[in-house]
């Protein structure tokens, strides 16, 4: 009687071999001066992105309104992480753009926010504090993982970047839209924040924020920014899907097609 | 290369011994760089006065005065028709912070609507914040053209032992600070992003030989792109699988939870308010003459600015010029007192008699061009010659009368 | 004399010996890929440039209040303004030495190098790239958010304002001197991936563009905020649509992902010759003295 064998997968194990495969001279140090000198960039291709698109959104408490903060920040801060999940899935089929991207731009802001808005202006953190894209990037990240389609994580992802991208920082920014009663006038903790701390060229009516919506909507205006705010994304996680191919990886496709 | 980095050390040591040496007392703070009409013709300001000029953290001072949106308001700012205003402070820093604000008696805590011929008493109660000395002036900030800034005062704030606290209560009864409220919730919470973000990262990148990054290059190069070769070639396998929906479980987790207890524990919060209020109008001025400026005459050899202006007493009792302000500048007519800080100046007017009611005269002011030049409000060189500003003039009951002029410069010579 | 011209076949050119294959001394612990060997400087330089930027920003925590608050004195004409003489000549001085330098000493490299060596100069060139990288950090992220928080001080007077200085008139241009240096070390010392026979690669006019690009894009800047063009200019709105080209420009950057891409290809190449080369010199398993059953 004739045994079954199991079916060998050779092209996998070819594969693997090659995964596996012990190095001469490529040794972990060139891993870490990969990760490491790329942060600076990639850190600073994002801040320069969202601080140019919507960077006033993120500087002060009293700019992060329910209707333009949401739908112009997913936009701005999506690209570059989209590039570079384009650019680490191809080259390393790792899920790790987006976190990656959300990491290095955490200290690029907080370096910022620390250095330049509080010790050097003085103004309060918690008045000048930055907005995290780590949540957003660690669930959009899952998504590439496990859907390996970047069409899928451009819709899905960008749900998840916009609406993780919302409830993470909601939770920092609640505390400051709680009412007070400030020059007899009824204002959020914010605005107060806005009023106190002067900024001698971000006159109040500079800022871009809700001014009462003609129509709520019945209170839905938020989640109608949030709904905008993902169409945006996806926008926005094309011109990162673009930048990642035709700028990152397009110059050497002519060396990869060698192999 | 020698001699560049010997020039280059001295020009610096030269720039460290400056740092020795007291600040130019007129301290502007950037307004210098506006063009002379930019100043002369959108504001006037008038009685602007700090009422400290020393105090320490914690205390207040009020910052008072009059600022006029002049008739003569440039019609390429704001299109000729300034609309929205905001009355602010120019401060190197958040040094004070703002508490109150009056606008003609009116609270004005954000930004009011506002008008070509205007006028404004502002009442603005400052905190003091950050110990040091330190350069203030009051501004408007007008839409669409930035910000006019009145005349500064050096103000030194002492430290206090318990520091600076920006004490506020909350609707629903609780009191905070506005200076460290919520600072727990922001650095917490951020650290705790941080930490999720390198756990994914360090995860993906530190273990031992199977996280090798460089390597993978080769093999990721040969699957096409929606495939990532399972566990048979071991790129991605099942337990990174599985850490990675550990994290993500994580986060998700710590975002529906801290959203769900944040909404909660901060019930009752309410949208970022817009609140523009109209102020209203300045109670109604003296008015005792009527002015038409007819001539600016700068002599360069003597350098002097002469304004000539055409004034007809409308009123019963005689009057005499008291100043002319122009900028975030006051000359003060030698008969009117002697001038105080940095921004007052005496001028000569001629003829030194009052103006009989019902007569009209011709009078002259001159100016000093040094003052002027100094501060750039001479426009020479500029796209603009006229000289504008605000000429004051009061009846012997101190009545006071500003009436705006504006009139062409004309230099005698080049 | 027709026997002397053509030459007979006994006399043969002599041979001609093959250059020698350049090996870098063997010293431990600065091996090509040891941290003091070719990793050395991409250690170093780095270090440099972050050093730069917080000595600068420690200047400033002393020289800008009062001193860097008001364009129009004295103070600030020795404190700043000579300052962006001393950064333009600096980084202008610099980038002639050091190109100079690259270009003279690769003419006078040996033709022939070792993998080991080669393996050493990609180490060192991934050393250059982590310097461009650190330094559009710091031009495009460092500094910028110090504009922004320092605009809420003052009045916008001069296009030299203490943080403009070191953003736009030394790290800037240093950008390009970086990104061009780099380029002309893969050129004179990597033949094999950036050599003169291989064209100018895309991956490097894309991140020479993106510098190139940035420093040209100060001009318009200026001129935005000076013209108050379109009613923007004024009001310090950071997201204003004339800073829209920053980021832009900067996206051209891009490209340097490619160079790790390239040069890593080319490891590749290194390491399978040097399998082969040790498959071909493993010592061969004696033949086999008994008979197949």
């Amino acid at each position: 009687m004739a045994t079954a064998t199991p079916t060998i997968d050779l092209e996998a194990l070819r594969l693997r071999e090659i995964a596996e495969r012990p190095y001469k001279f490529i040794d972990r140090k060139w891993d870490f001066m990969f990760w490491v000198t790329a942060g600076f960039v990639v850190g600073a291709a994002a801040n320069i992105t969202h601080l140019l698109f919507a960077g006033d959104w993120d500087f002060w408490t009293d700019w992060k309104d329910r209707q333009w903060w949401m739908t112009i920040t997913p936009f701005a801060t999506i690209i570059i992480p989209s590039a570079l999940q384009f650019i680490q899935w191809r080259a390393w089929r790792m899920p790790t753009g987006a976190t990656y991207t959300a990491v290095c731009l955490f200290f690029c802001t907080w370096i910022g926010r620390l250095l330049q808005w509080k010790y050097f202006i003085n103004m309060p953190i918690n008045f000048v504090w930055s907005a995290t894209w780590i949540p957003a990037g660690i669930i959009t990240d899952l998504v590439l993982l496990k859907s390996r389609s970047f069409i899928l994580t451009a819709l899905i992802g960008s749900a998840t970047w916009t609406m993780a991208f919302w409830m993470s920082n909601y939770i920092m920014m609640l505390p400051y839209l709680q009412p007070t009663s400030f020059m007899n006038h009824t204002l959020t903790v914010a605005d107060v924040q806005g009023i106190g701390y002067i900024r001698a060229q971000t006159p109040e009516y500079l800022r871009i924020i809700e001014h009462g919506s003609l129509r709520t909507f019945l209170q839905e205006t938020q989640y109608v920014s949030l709904a905008f705010g993902t169409t945006l994304c996806v926008f926005g996680y094309g011109i990162g899907q673009f930048l990642g191919r035709k700028l990152a990886v397009g110059p050497i496709f002519r060396y990869l097609k060698q192999y | 290369m020698r001699r560049f980095v010997v020039m280059t050390l001295a020009a610096l040591l030269g720039a460290a011994a400056m740092m020795g040496v007291r600040a130019t007392s007129v301290s502007a703070h950037g307004e210098i760089a506006q063009e002379g009409f930019v100043r002369m013709q959108s504001v006037g300001w008038w009685d602007v006065k700090f009422s400290k000029t020393s105090l320490a953290q914690n205390e207040n001072l009020n910052l008072t005065g009059t600022a006029k949106i002049l008739e003569t308001w440039p019609a390429n700012m704001s299109d000729g028709n300034p609309k929205i205003c905001y009355f602010t402070v120019i401060e190197p820093g958040a040094r004070f912070v703002l508490v109150d604000r009056k606008i003609n008696g009116m609270e004005a805590p954000q930004s009011f609507f506002c008008q070509k011929g205007d006028v404004y008493n502002f009442n603005m109660t400052l905190r003091a914040r950050d110990p040091g000395n330190w350069h203030v002036h009051p501004a408007i900030a007008v839409k669409e053209s930035g910000s006019l800034i009145g005349p500064g005062q050096y103000i030194d704030i002492n430290s206090s032992p318990d520091g600076f606290s920006f004490p506020i209560t909350l609707l629903n009864g609780k009191n905070i600070d506005v200076e460290s409220y919520g600072t727990w919730l922001v650095l917490g919470f951020s650290a705790v992003t941080l930490v999720l973000g390198m756990w994914w990262m360090l995860f993906w990148t530190v273990p031992g030989g199977r996280k090798r990054t460089i390597t993978r290059l080769r093999v990721a190069n040969e699957l096409p792109l929606n495939q990532d070769g399972g566990p048979a070639v071991n790129l991605i396998t099942k337990s990174d699988h599985r850490q990675c929906e550990l994290i993500a479980g994580v986060t998700v987790a710590l975002t529906v939870v801290g959203f769900i207890w944040a909404s909660v524990h901060y019930s009752g919060n309410i949208p970022l308010q817009v609140d523009w209020v109209t102020p209203p109008a300045a109670p109604a001025q003296a008015q005792l003459t009527s002015a038409t400026a007819s001539n600016a005459i700068y002599d360069p050899s003597a350098d002097t600015l002469k304004v000539i202006t055409s004034v007809t007493n409308t009123s019963k009792s005689p009057v005499t010029v008291n100043a002319f302000r122009t900028g975030n500048l006051t000359f003060l007519n030698p008969s009117n007192g002697l001038p105080h800080g940095d921004y007052e100046f005496q001028m000569k007017v001629s003829p030194q008699e009052p103006i009989a009611p019902g007569a009209t005269q011709d009078v002259t002011v001159t100016i000093p061009g040094n003052v002027l030049r100094q501060q750039e409000l001479l426009p020479l060189g500029q796209a603009q010659y006229v000289v504008a500003g605000v000429l004051e003039l009061a009846d012997s009951n101190g009545n006071r009368n500003f009436d705006t002029i504006q009139t062409s410069l004309n230099p005698t010579s080049t | 004399m027709t026997e002397q011209l053509t030459g007979t076949t006994e006399q043969q050119a002599p041979e001609r010996a093959a250059p020698a294959v350049y090996d870098p001394p063997d010293i431990p612990g600065k091996g090509p890929t040891d941290w003091g060997g070719g990793w050395k400087w991409g250690i170093i330089s780095p270090l440099i440039l972050l050093g730069l930027a917080i000595a600068i920003r420690v200047y400033q925590a002393f020289a800008v209040f009062p001193w860097g608050l008001d364009s129009s004195t004295d103070h600030f004409f020795w404190m700043w303004r000579m300052l962006v003489v001393a950064f333009l000549l600096g980084v202008g001085i610099f980038t002639v030495l050091w190109w100079r330098w690259i270009l003279n000493t690769g003419r006078e490299l040996p033709a022939r190098f070792s993998r080991r060596e080669e393996v050493r100069r990609i180490a060192v060139f991934w050393g250059l790239i982590g310097a461009t990288s650190v330094n559009l950090y710091i031009e495009a992220s460092f500094w910028p958010n110090e504009d922004g928080a320092f605009h809420q001080t003052l009045v916008r007077d001069t296009a030299f304002t203490v943080a403009h200085i070191p953003m736009f008139y030394l790290f800037f241009p240093l950008g390009v001197t970086l990104a061009v240096g780099t380029y002309l070390y893969g050129r004179t010392r990597i033949p094999a991936v950036y050599g003169a026979d291989k064209g100018f690669p895309w991956s490097f006019f894309l991140l020479i563009s993106a510098t190139v690009t940035e420093v040209a894009q100060v001009a318009m800047n200026e001129w935005g905020h000076s013209v108050n063009l379109g009613n923007a200019g004024a009001e310090e709105f950071f997201a204003v649509w004339f800073h829209w080209p920053f980021v832009l420009y900067g996206w051209l950057a891009s490209g340097i992902f490619a160079l790790w891409g390239e040069t890593i290809l080319r490891l590749y190449v290194i390491e399978d010759e040097e399998a082969a080369d040790a498959h071909d010199t493993a010592p061969k398993s004696a033949p086999s003295t008994t008979a197949p059953v």
